[in-house]
């Protein structure tokens, strides 16, 4: 995609539990609302050039989105982010947008939040033990069916703090090839600790992408 | 709330937030409505009344509206698990404590599902187990013409168009509220709002056979309860700022209603005859509507809607305004209810512009005979006519819907759909431009449903069991492979017959029916005609009664306490010329007299 524009976006707050087919509509319409037009694609059937990078899991925030998109024009005015922030749904928000340098097959990490509730003071010391071992061999379920994948490779950095009513998972967690959810760090811990008790329930945030020598991507 | 949200379906037709919807700060909002919607988010939302409606009630800043749907049976269940009563979309406050709940009623298989919304709520179904404390709950909509089986339910009925009435009576029940009087006396004086049905004040009595004896109302109640309409349709309420939704609803674009009623007098059709007079917007209307709706939206799509689009006397400027500025936006225009009379090289030339979909028609009958006692005044050689320009302009799926079971239907004229659909067939042989990908033909039959207000309202249906015969001789009939043939479930319409042709002792069974595990019953897999065939016998009440009976034309009908405005001795006469096979031309021909123009002598009809 030459002339792309690349934009960071944040998808929080009721906007979490839009799919990431029902986001692409949603953008495609905030552009018409906007006035902004998009390059369709050549064809029979032509649609927006249009590419969200990473799909977000239902039901996740996130504050570092990526979408690239061809301008039918070339370029974006200054106001772009402006007047796209006054066609958006509630929760998503564009923050910044710029020419992009770099590929996305680039990002390797991605940082996120991860809450867990909990009624019942939890205890962490197993769980930080656990992402001391060398090795947390989890199963992932893909469409393929189910793969295995080694948490103490592809995840980094992997914290918890007690907080009131639950707990604070933070993590870098690989972004693709493969994609690790963060759900599979409970999943870790269900396995590996004993009694581990399942959370109420489980939220998480994006927080940040990081190429493979942990600088911020963009 | 969110660990909720992640147990159920397409968590986002619950959660509200998107674009174009009414927040408003409740310190400057004096009265709460609740705008229900008795099916689920994506159908509700793709319903143009609700979005008129929702945008009529919010342009008064004292007035908060909010949406409502019912939710999915997962959600449902989760909801009940975790005590959380039904709320609306933008708030997520529970309903019961508004002040108003609102009911669009579009069709009668929705009734389960407003009681299963009511207990949601966390309020009593029945209107005399609700305090005066609780929300008043009323409804409107197509199937309000009858609105005798929902009466045990619901406080107070709109009758026809809702833009002016509903506000008379939400303001009449604000200044009763903060004056103090109860509920009931509240009801006494909105009785008195022309177009407003309030049920309680009407007594019904039957006699050994079970037909009705006498209808009574009280003192100060109307006799007869006469539909309000919107009298200048062109300046009327149009939703330029629509809500859009953040996932996929079934009708997900920008609808333009061209106009309302409609001139053809179709002797089955309801909407037909309960939407007169016809009233159209002028095409610069419509085309600087459908433009400001298109851009204020973001939607790729905008289609066309009325009772007869080709009908429309500015279709083809309306449609060359709106293709200017839909080709170079990349937005499509879709065209449904064509007539398969006067479709034409013009009209076909614009529909293809921007993307070619499926073609439908409805001659609704095989032979000429049948179709005259219909008044479906189509002609056999001008369908064909319709289909060899479609053909010839590469049209190559065409869709064709036929009614079985209307009355003085004979074998012949079943036989008949068969013989038509191998015309069409051979038509497409002769003459489509596109011979290579071959042509899909569909013929696609349902069940006729006696409805209120029309010509047909006292004829029986025909029973299931004479439904499926029919549809196996018009199946066996079609020998060609090139058709496929679909025919509509017998058991949805024969529950329909009687919901449509109800009294108010049906009320029962709807609860029965209800608490039986009904919910959701216009959907497929929740439907169950059992259950449905218990209920009625536990009540003590035959659906034979309901559906199958031909009424006798001086029998007192259930839904006599409303008019739409066309008289009595109309539709009786129309009755009597559709057995003796004779038409009535349209209203552009002639004025045929229905009682309209008597009705609303301020409106001139389909100037």
């Amino acid at each position: 995609m030459n002339e792309a524009v690349r934009v960071l976006f944040e998808k929080t707050g009721l906007s979490r539990y839009i799919s990431h087919l029902d986001l692409q509509h949603t953008l495609q319409r905030a552009f018409s609302r906007a006035a902004i037009s998009v390059r369709h694609s050549n064809g029979f059937n032509p649609h927006p050039l249009m590419t969200i990078a990473l799909p977000l899991p239902l039901g996740y925030e996130s504050v570092c989105e990526i979408m690239d998109f061809v301008p039918e024009n070339g370029a974006v005015s200054d106001e772009f982010i402006n007047v796209m922030n006054g066609a958006l749904p509630a929760g998503i928000r564009f923050l910044e947008a710029y020419a992009p340098s770099r590929k996305v097959s680039e990002i390797r990490w991605i940082r996120t939040e991860g809450f867990w509730r909990y009624e019942t003071e939890p205890c962490i010391e197993e769980l930080e033990e656990l992402f001391r071992r060398t090795a947390i061999p989890v199963d992932k379920k893909t469409k393929r069916g189910i793969s295995q994948i080694d948490l103490a490779i592809d995840s980094q950095e992997v914290r918890f703090r007690k907080c009131e009513a639950g707990i604070r998972v933070t993590a870098l967690l690989s972004a693709q090839s493969p994609t690790v959810n963060p759900d599979l760090i409970l999943k870790a811990a269900e396995r590996y600790v004993p009694d581990f008790p399942v959370p109420k329930s489980a939220l998480y945030r994006r927080m940040e992408l990081f190429d493979k020598d942990n600088r911020i991507f963009r | 709330m969110h660990q909720i949200l992640m147990s159920v379906q397409k968590p986002a037709r619950y959660t509200g937030g998107e674009y174009n919807q009414v927040v408003k700060d409740l310190n400057n909002v004096e009265q709460r409505i609740a705008l229900c919607f008795p099916d689920t988010y994506e159908i509700g939302m793709s319903n143009l009344g609700m979005r008129i409606l929702y945008g009529v009630f919010n342009e008064r800043p004292d007035i908060w509206c909010e949406r409502v749907f019912a939710p999915w049976r997962d959600m449902e269940q989760q909801m009940r698990e975790h005590g959380l009563p039904l709320f609306a979309l933008e708030s997520g406050d529970p309903i019961r404590e508004f002040d108003v709940i609102a009911f669009s009623l579009g069709y009668e298989m929705a009734y389960t599902t407003v009681l299963d919304m009511i207990d949601l709520a966390g309020l009593p179904v029945r209107v005399g187990d609700r305090t005066d404390e609780m929300p008043l709950i009323c409804a409107g909509g197509t199937v309000c013409y009858n609105p005798e089986p929902m009466t045990d339910f619901i406080d107070l009925f709109f009758i026809g168009e809702g833009e002016e009435v509903d506000l008379e009576v939400f303001d009449l029940y604000r200044k009763c509220r903060r004056a103090g009087m109860t509920k009931a006396a509240f009801l006494k004086l909105a009785a008195g709002i022309p177009g407003v049905y309030v049920p309680s004040l009407y007594h019904v009595s039957y006699d050994a056979a079970g037909a009705i004896s006498a209808i009574s109302e009280e003192d100060g109640a109307p006799a007869v309860v006469r539909k309000r309409i919107v009298r200048d349709f062109d300046r009327s309420y149009f939703p330029v700022r629509t809500i859009v939704p953040s996932t996929e609803i079934v009708h997900d674009r920008v609808v333009l209603e061209l106009f309302r009623g409609c001139i053809r007098g179709c002797r089955f059709c309801q909407a037909g005859y309960v939407y007169r007079p016809v009233r159209a917007k002028k095409p610069e209307t419509l085309t600087r509507q459908g433009i400001a709706a298109l851009e204020g939206s973001g939607y790729e799509e905008i289609t066309l809607s009325s009772l007869s689009t080709s009908d429309y006397k500015g279709l083809f400027p309306l449609c060359d305004g709106l293709l200017d500025w839909c080709e170079p936006n990349h937005v499509s225009l879709s065209l449904p209810s064509l007539r398969a009379d006067n479709f034409s090289v013009d009209l076909m030339k614009r529909v293809q512009k921007v993307r070619k979909s499926g073609l439908t028609f409805a001659p609704e009958a095989g032979t000429q005979r049948l179709r005259d006692v219909i008044n479906k005044n189509v002609k056999e050689e001008d369908l064909l006519n319709s289909c060899r320009i479609a053909f010839e302009g590469g049209w190559n799926t065409l869709k064709l819907y036929f009614m079985l079971g209307l009355p003085t239907e004979t074998d012949e004229d079943v036989i008949a759909i068969a013989e038509l659909a191998e015309k069409v067939l051979s038509t497409w042989k002769q003459c489509a431009a596109q011979k290579n990908r071959g042509l899909r033909l569909t013929v696609s039959t349902s069940l006729f449903v006696p409805k209120p207000h029309t010509p047909f309202q006292w004829e029986g249906q025909i029973t299931s069991e004479e439904y499926l015969r029919r549809v196996s001789l018009l199946k066996s009939s079609l020998r060609s492979r090139a058709i496929v043939y679909n025919w509509h479930e017998a058991e949805t319409s024969l529950i329909e017959a009687v919901l449509a042709r109800g009294d108010r002792r049906v009320g029962r069974v709807i609860e029965s029916a209800w608490r039986a595990g009904g919910g959701l019953d216009s959907w497929s897999e929740y439907f169950s005609l059992d259950r449905w065939l218990s209920a009625m016998e536990e009540e003590g009440l035959d659906p034979r009664f309901y559906a199958n009976r031909e009424i006798p034309e001086g029998q007192i009908l259930p839904w006599n306490m409303i008019t739409a405005g066309v008289t009595a001795d109309y539709l009786l006469k129309e009755r009597h010329a559709a057995h003796e096979g004779v038409v009535t031309p349209d209203c552009r021909k002639k004025c045929t007299d229905c009682g309209i123009r008597h009705s609303y002598r301020e409106v001139r009809c389909d100037e």
